[in-house]
């Protein structure tokens, strides 16, 4: 706006000539998170009430955006005359763009002098995905982590053990289907949704050091057939276990489906088990994605990643900004995030039996128990290559392209992707 | 009295709408032509001249010429409802037999004309629903399961159910146009030819069609014109999805500059925009012209 | 039957074809024409149902609930649920439509104003090249505003207008200018110019000419002109979406963008909010009909 922004330039003027930020006038600050939806838009406007408690001389504007929007437009924002002071980002490919371009501030210099408070309140394993270029670029205030959630009750009626391995998944369709239920529902409208599927059988198919390289922007090429047989594979399965018409059908109609008992199994994230604690009828569980025996990439493996908070490098107020991370990622709001959102905190100590419900806590669990974290496919990937790949994957689910045609697609996009990355 | 500087004087009232044309209007426009040229990025400074590269890249992109088939599909369904069936509409909601309804027919046909493209474009998404929408409940109620769709799902049906969206909100406006227009028409045509015993349909064709050709031009112009700039019916519906089977040139435009964030690809999209509009408007300057010719 | 009574039924029948103007008609054109009233009448009637069912629809189940949405849209509510429309209203509809508001009668008013200001200096300047000058200010209605998007959305950015009421002001006037300078120039000119010297001989300036004579004198078209800017700005879609970012900003074709994704799956509280900024619109079409309906007219004839 541009009043405001003259005036905070003025202010901006004042704190630097001041000696301290807390003999200046009101600082504003703009603070960009993606969830416009309850209660997670009231959890945050209320722990910033208390920020602003505790930091008289500070004021923070919020705004917010869902999800694939949240992405365009942070994009955009960051580049213009208005970026956000503090802004939700995630870990991956996603932030290391940002921090490429130059669009956020390193917080290594903070956390220098900060080192003890860091290593008593967050879990450093899930501050290493903010690291670009060997420095630390957001802090997280939840792990997240995508897992195989089953209606436990169908699975009694048909007398079957959860999937351990993607065959024991597939011969257990005709079962449900013979229930009346769908076996493993299923939506294709969003591209983020297909991307996490993608992402597993890429996973659990392809060697593991191929992935390495081609998720390289620089050196991506997909030209291994075991992309192919990953597409094949889970277009197999959604040909024999999911529900129709799944480029027509969103996220969240897809878990409606299963709340309401209409399915057996969701591949659901971690962050959405408040939806399941307050309108599943039924008892439910999850676990790790299934394992591909005849798989050449890593079989334990969660798909996953850190989400958190960056600092803009327009910013006028980089240690008020900070300061507000920090109020966001730890202490009482990290306790509290977990039972008013369903988030999983990564703050240290922050999900135990009294913060958090029995399947919260086993959640945290099952992200440690995995052997380290895959992190979401349209994070990991430039933006052209995630719109290359999931539009020819919803047309490979129609019927209208193969899993090679879609995987030239992606090729010839990589190319691009390589020639901008290196010249 | 009048001195040279009085003659020059009106000209200061013409000042705040000619800069504000020049600056928002034409130096966009101007610039638009040039930025087709680099490459460049709304997150980090600094543009790359490219030449012809963008250019290049867009005759070979496949979600270009989809996009362009789309808005050529668009205008042609376009025509046929909002300037055929709207016009013969117009004409019979204009015969003296339907004169006591009209009125109300016309507030009624054009309400839809009123509403935002997103209130539409949500009521639309709840009758196109796979599972609880009206449209696959109505074929499931007469026995056609089997037609059943996902309308905005399948790439063979997505664009087809946008541009539907845009003929029910549109006709209402065009069918007005031609109503107004035909009440222009002198009475004493019909009297005269009805004397000669043409029946409503003969005169329909040798009255009042002759007599709206330039109403009917001028609104086939417009209905094309709009089909090549449509942008928020296919981005609220289907984001251009399934694949890129529903995009149009201002949805790849859109994407390419605030999603791939390739600022002057879309601008090379724009020129395309432009050169299509143009395209069509030298057509309505040649026909009005020949038109006036031949009369 | 007998031929008195034939006839008779002759006789009337010669009366009707007399009155309907087709005296000379054959008996197959009438039969012909009964089932051409009959099939027109049938083609209105089916295009009513398919203009008023989805708005019937979205205003009974905006009085629903979710459940009911889901599970029986196509019937009556079982409870009508008033208390959507205050949920909408107090869950941003309200912001919305104040932005649009703001936004709209803005441009409204100064898109009117700069155009009848622009009008009066052309009509009144006798220099050289007033044709091309009008052609100039005019040629903007070739102009979409898709062509110009990414510079525009730089231009928003380097006046700082970006996210604030300006982006949309400003880029709604400049595009909206051409067509209004057309139509108010053409009402201005049948003004009779003895009128001006007249009041010229008076002592009046060319200002107060303009403010005192002809404004006063072009108020149906200056409504008119204001009606047609007012359907545009309130429906704008494209610079909405892209030129504002701030949810408290959004004015309601992207509020509701906004709106829809904050509510996720309250359906019936969603088509409340579309029904209410829906109805704005509808209400002015009513009382201004006739200035609606020549706007649209001349808002048509462009290029």
């Amino acid at each position: 706006m541009f009043k405001r922004t003259t005036i905070s330039n003025a202010i901006l003027v004042m704190a630097v000539t001041g000696s301290s930020i807390a003999n200046a006038e009101t600082i504003e600050l703009d603070l960009f998170h993606r969830w416009p939806n309850e209660p997670i838009r009231s959890f945050i406007e209320a722990r910033v009430e208390a920020f602003e408690r505790q930091n008289p001389n500070i004021e923070v504007n919020i705004d917010q955006v869902l999800n694939d929007s949240y992405k365009d437009k942070l994009r955009v924002i960051l580049g213009s005359s208005n970026a956000p002071d503090v802004f939700f980002s995630w870990s991956g490919e996603f932030g290391d763009n940002l921090a490429r371009n130059g669009n956020v501030l390193s917080l290594e210099s903070f956390i220098d002098s900060d080192r003890n408070w860091l290593e008593d309140n967050i879990l450093l394993s899930q501050v290493e995905p903010f690291r670009y270029d060997g420095e630390v670029y957001g802090l997280p205030w939840q792990m997240n982590g995508k897992a195989l959630f089953y209606n436990v009750d169908l699975y009694e009626q048909a007398g079957l053990a959860p999937p351990q391995t993607f065959d024991d998944l597939l011969a257990s369709c005709e079962t449900f289907k013979d229930m009346g239920a769908i076996p493993v529902v299923f939506s294709s409208k969003e591209h983020w949704a297909i991307s996490h599927w993608v992402g597993t059988f890429n996973e659990r198919i392809v060697e593991p050091s191929v992935i390495e390289s081609d998720y390289q922007r620089s050196s991506g090429r997909f030209t291994d057939p075991a992309y192919v047989t990953a597409l094949e594979e889970l277009k197999r399965m959604v040909d024999s276990c999911s529900n129709q018409f799944t480029n027509a059908t969103d996220h969240s109609t897809e878990r409606s489906m299963f709340i309401a008992g209409r399915a057996a199994m969701n591949y659901l994230e971690y962050g959405e088990i408040r939806y399941l604690e307050e309108d599943a009828g039924f008892d439910w569980a999850s676990t790790n994605f299934p394992v591909f025996e005849n798989g050449d990439g890593q079989q334990r493996t969660m798909q996953g990643a850190p989400e958190g908070y960056m600092v803009s490098a327009k910013t006028q107020h980089p240690e008020a900004s900070y300061r507000l991370i920090k109020f966001l990622v730890a202490g009482e709001t990290a306790e509290q995030l977990t039972a008013t959102t369903g988030f999983i905190s990564s703050a240290v100590g922050a999900v135990t039996d009294e913060t958090a419900s029995s399947s919260q806590v086993a959640a945290a669990e099952q992200i440690a128990d995995a052997d380290g974290m895959y992190l979401w496919l349209d994070n990991a990937l430039d933006i052209r290559i995630v719109n290359a790949y999931m539009n020819g994957v919803q047309l490979m689910l129609e019927g209208s392209k193969t899993a090679e045609q879609v995987m030239r697609d992606v090729q010839r996009v990589a190319a691009e992707v390589r020639q901008d990355a290196t010249s | 009295m009048m001195t040279r500087s009085n003659r020059y004087s009106p000209l200061i009232f013409v000042v705040p709408a000619a800069a504000l044309t020049v600056v928002f209007v034409y130096y966009p426009l101007i610039l638009n032509f040039v930025y087709s040229f680099y490459e460049f990025s709304a997150i980090s400074p600094g543009k790359v001249y490219v030449g012809w590269e963008n250019f290049k890249e867009l005759i070979q992109d496949e979600a270009v010429r989809i996009s362009l088939i789309n808005n050529l599909k668009y205008a042609a369904i376009s025509v046929f409802f909002q300037v055929i069936c709207s016009f013969i509409i117009a004409a019979i909601l204009e015969d003296r037999f339907f004169r006591k309804i009209a009125p109300l027919l016309r507030v009624l046909y054009f309400v839809p004309v009123l509403l935002s493209v997103t209130i539409v474009a949500f009521v639309f998404q709840f009758f196109y629903d796979p599972i609880t929408g009206l449209f696959n409940q109505i074929l499931a109620g007469i026995g056609l399961e089997h037609l059943r769709q996902p309308w905005l799902g399948s790439s063979d049906t997505a664009i087809y159910a946008v541009i539907a969206i845009s003929q029910w909100q549109s006709m209402g406006y065009t069918a007005l146009l031609f109503i107004v227009s035909i009440q222009t028409i002198s009475k004493d045509l019909y009297e005269a030819s009805s004397l000669d015993g043409a029946s409503k349909i003969q005169q329909f064709i040798h009255v009042t069609l002759p007599q709206s050709k330039e109403i009917l031009l001028v609104v086939f112009i417009v209905t094309v014109a709009q089909s090549f700039t449509v942008f928020g019916e296919p981005y609220i519906l289907t984001g251009g999805g399934p694949g890129y089977s529903s995009s149009v040139l201002a949805t790849y435009l859109y994407e390419s500059a605030f999603n791939q964030d390739r600022m002057g690809y879309a601008s090379a999209i724009a020129v395309v925009v432009f050169a299509m509009t143009m395209t069509v408007l030298a057509v309505q300057l040649r026909m009005s012209k020949t038109g006036r010719q031949s009369r | 039957m007998t031929s008195h009574e034939n006839t008779l039924a002759r006789t009337a029948s010669e009366h009707d074809r007399s009155t309907s103007n087709t005296r000379f008609k054959p008996l197959l054109g009438r039969a012909l024409s009964v089932t051409g009233y009959s099939v027109s009448s049938i083609v209105l009637l089916v295009y009513v149902l398919v203009v008023t069912y989805p708005l019937f629809w979205t205003v009974i189940n905006s009085l629903k609930s979710t459940q009911e949405i889901y599970t029986s849209s196509w019937s009556l509510p079982s409870e009508w649920m008033f208390s959507n429309y205050v949920d909408a209203w107090n869950g941003g509809v309200s912001s919305y439509f104040l932005n649009s508001f703001i936004v709209s009668a803005s441009s409204v008013g100064l898109t009117v104003y700069i155009s009848a200001l622009c009008a009066y200096g052309l009509i009144r300047y006798k220099g050289p090249a007033g044709n091309a000058l009008l052609l100039f200010l005019i040629g903007g209605l070739l102009v979409s505003p898709e062509v110009s998007l990414v510079p525009l959305y730089e231009l928003m950015q380097v006046t700082r207008f970006h996210d604030s009421y300006l982006a949309l002001i400003v880029p709604y006037v400049a595009y909206r200018l051409p067509i209004t300078i057309l139509l108010v120039r053409a009402y201005f000119l049948t003004i009779p110019s003895e009128l001006d010297e007249a009041a010229y001989i008076d002592g009046y300036s060319s200002w107060k000419i303009f403010h005192k004579i002809y404004l006063p004198l072009s108020k149906t078209i200056l409504i008119t002109a204001g009606v047609l800017t007012a359907y545009y700005t309130w429906n704008e879609f494209l610079f909405a979406i892209i030129f504002i970012d701030s949810d408290s900003l959004k004015t309601i074709p992207s509020g509701l963008m906004a709106f829809r994704d904050a509510l996720q799956t309250n359906w019936g509280v969603l088509l409340a909010g579309l029904v209410i900024s829906a109805i704005p619109l509808i209400v002015a079409f009513i009382f201004l009909q006739k200035s609606f309906i020549r706007g649209m007219i001349s808002g048509s004839v462009k290029g």
